[in-house]
């Protein structure tokens, strides 16, 4: 599904990435942990496109596609999704008109038939569910004035929508307080399945609780240093990033 | 100057008191001349190109028909004095003033179209609201003209409502005073769309003179090509408890340029008074140009106030989040400046609200990546 090798990006002249290499296959939830700093959300804004990170080296394979050569829009109607760490408000567009115009211009890039707005509500509705998002805050302004938790389980409600084959969540968990977690993951559980890989990058270990993980991977100054089963996630609750960070330096 | 030194004498016919007045608007003209560049409310207004023109009147172009409720009074003896150059050049050269009158609850709006013309123009319009009238009133600017000078003196009498929607979508050069006066606990709200050619200056004056008055104005603007767009918004609080707000928004594409004046004068009888400016800018053109200034000035302790001006390109956060959603960025682009655009629009009445819809989609960059969304966007 996604293989990336040996990638190494810059953010304002500075190394971030220094070769990272990675395979997600079909179906299977990676997590990416690693300390502050270590370019986990710059791996994601590289997967999803975003200005101002410049690959200087390596490649990300997409279902057999080069995902660097497309616009971030191409990569959405190619199955990519961000599930943001902070996601943006934008005041003066609703979230349902957003979310319509952003599944038609998918649907129409994939060359699928457009929903009518009818169609498009009981999806909507339907999708809101498995987030508990009420109908008043799926019409208000795209997370005009919504909480941290309300965010959150608006970025899943996009994905459940938008059904990527990759999602990716940039510390999805942070902010989150016990109940807001538990329902952000009971959504992202709701959406795993064989033909959808995900990215789940956190910083704690109490999400993969959660959201179990068949692979672990640590990434420390820009590189995987370890991988693992969900058992590495524990032992680096309690032992700290430390002892990797010790690992990669020598 | 060559009209200034042969303005047409007022006609014969006409009352001692309005023939005074008339050569007194031609005597400060003559004193004064036109605007320059070194006229401090017209720095970035170059209205040169007028000097020698053919401002010589045509016919009148308004139109309007009264609907039940207000009346036509016989025009009496007014002008103004000291709204500048161009009020003076209108009372010098107006055919007549239109003079209106509103009473109880009006149900239907009033409308007044302004046909612009060849020749210049000078529409002068008084509206009065009685004590507890109603009205929405709603002004249109359109055709090509080369000088549209209009004069628009509001009067809102004791308790008075009024909603005033004004679309300048004239063509060619519109020069325009709205002159609001405000009773005891009157309330105005105006709407501003200026969506219009090669020169549009509009400046918007609300006095405060009743106890308790509010007004609040709002108001897009577009810039394009290589129009140039000005407003001048003035607010004098001069009775306590007032309430004023401005909100105003504008782009600036191509080579436009957008100049946008705002002042809130809280006098020392003013007191307690709420006062809010905010203007903000999206700089869309690499030749465009927005000029700001916001500015606040208060004699009196008690007053709560705020002002704020911005100029910016997108957001280009929200510009990355739309995309990665699937969104084309031509479209993304499109729907981040129509939010923009609409905000300051919010409480449109009714009657106007898909017209200036169209307007904006009619203006606005990215538009072309919108139709058949445009449903969707408001």
């Amino acid at each position: 599904m996604l293989k990336i090798e040996n990638l190494h990006a810059k953010v304002d002249g500075k190394d971030i990435l220094r070769g990272l290499t990675l395979e997600v296959p079909a179906g299977e939830v990676h997590a990416i942990m690693g300390p502050n700093g270590s370019g986990k959300s710059t791996l994601s804004y590289v997967l999803a496109g975003r200005d101002g990170y410049e690959v200087t080296e390596g490649s990300v394979t997409f279902q057999g596609e080069d995902l660097l050569a497309m616009d971030p829009e191409e990569r959405a109607a190619s199955g990519v999704f961000l599930a943001f760490q902070y996601p943006v408000a934008i005041p003066g567009v609703s979230n349902l008109q957003f979310l319509r115009t952003a599944l038609n211009s998918i649907r129409k890039q994939k060359g699928e038939d457009e929903l009518n707005a009818a169609q498009f509500m009981k999806l909507a509705r339907e999708k809101a569910k498995l987030v508990e998002l009420s109908p008043e805050l799926m019409k208000r302004a795209v997370n005009h004035g919504f909480s941290g938790g309300e965010k959150k389980r608006n970025e899943i409600f996009q994905m459940a929508m938008l059904e990527p084959s990759l999602a990716i969540l940039d510390e999805t968990d942070s902010g989150l307080d016990i109940d807001a977690l538990r329902i952000v993951s009971q959504g992202v559980n709701a959406l795993r399945g064989t033909d959808r890989s995900m990215l789940v990058i956190t910083h704690y270990q109490r999400l993969l609780d959660h959201i179990v993980p068949d692979v672990v991977h640590v990434l420390v100054n820009g590189r995987i240093v370890r991988s693992g089963d969900k058992g590495l996630a524990l032992e680096l609750e309690k032992e700290g990033y430390e002892k990797v960070r010790a690992e990669a330096r020598a | 100057m060559t009209l200034i030194e042969t303005l047409p004498a007022a006609p014969k016919s006409e009352p001692a008191a309005m023939r005074s007045v008339r050569a007194a608007a031609h005597e400060r003209l003559r004193a004064t001349g036109l605007p320059t560049k070194k006229t401090e409310d017209w720095r970035f207004t170059n209205v040169a190109g007028l000097v020698g023109a053919d401002l010589t009147p045509g016919a009148s172009t308004l139109r309007f028909e009264l609907p039940a409720g207000v009346t036509r009074e016989s025009a009496a003896a007014d002008a103004l004095p000291g709204a500048g150059p161009f009020a003076d050049l209108n009372a010098a050269l107006a055919e007549e003033t239109v003079v209106l009158r509103a009473e109880g609850a009006v149900s239907a709006p009033l409308e007044l179209t302004y046909a612009g013309a060849e020749h210049a123009s000078y529409p002068r319009v008084r509206l009065e609201l009685a004590r507890g009238a109603d009205l929405t009133l709603v002004e249109r600017y359109d055709g090509t003209s080369a000088l549209t000078d209009g004069v628009v003196e509001l009067v809102l009498g004791e308790g008075a409502r009024l909603r005033h929607v004004r679309l300048q979508r004239d063509g060619g050069k519109l020069v325009g005073l709205v002159a609001v006066r405000q009773e005891r606990d009157s309330h105005y709200g105006a709407h501003v769309l200026t969506v219009g050619g090669e020169l549009q200056r509009l400046d918007l004056r609300v006095t405060l003179a009743g106890k308790g008055a509010e007004c609040d104005l709002r108001g897009f603007y577009a810039a394009r090509g290589t129009e140039l767009v000005d407003h001048h918004v003035r607010v004098d609080h001069l009775a306590e408890h007032g309430t004023s707000h401005q909100r105003f928004r504008g782009i600036a594409d191509d080579k436009g340029t957008a100049v946008f004046d705002s002042q809130a004068i809280v006098h020392r009888t003013g007191g307690h008074a709420e006062a809010h400016q905010e203007n903000r800018n999206l700089l869309l053109g690499p030749g465009a140009a927005v000029h700001t200034k916001p500015h606040l000035e208060i004699d009196h302790d008690e007053v709560v106030a705020s002002h704020g001006a911005t100029v910016g390109a997108l957001d280009a956060d929200s510009l990355f989040y739309l995309r990665s959603r699937g969104i084309p960025e031509a479209v993304a682009r499109g729907i981040l400046i129509h939010a923009f655009a609409h905000e300051p629009l919010t409480g449109l009445p009714e009657a106007v609200r898909a017209e200036v819809d169209a307007e904006l989609l009619r203006v606005l960059p990215e538009s072309e990546a919108l139709r058949g969304l445009a449903e969707e966007l408001q």
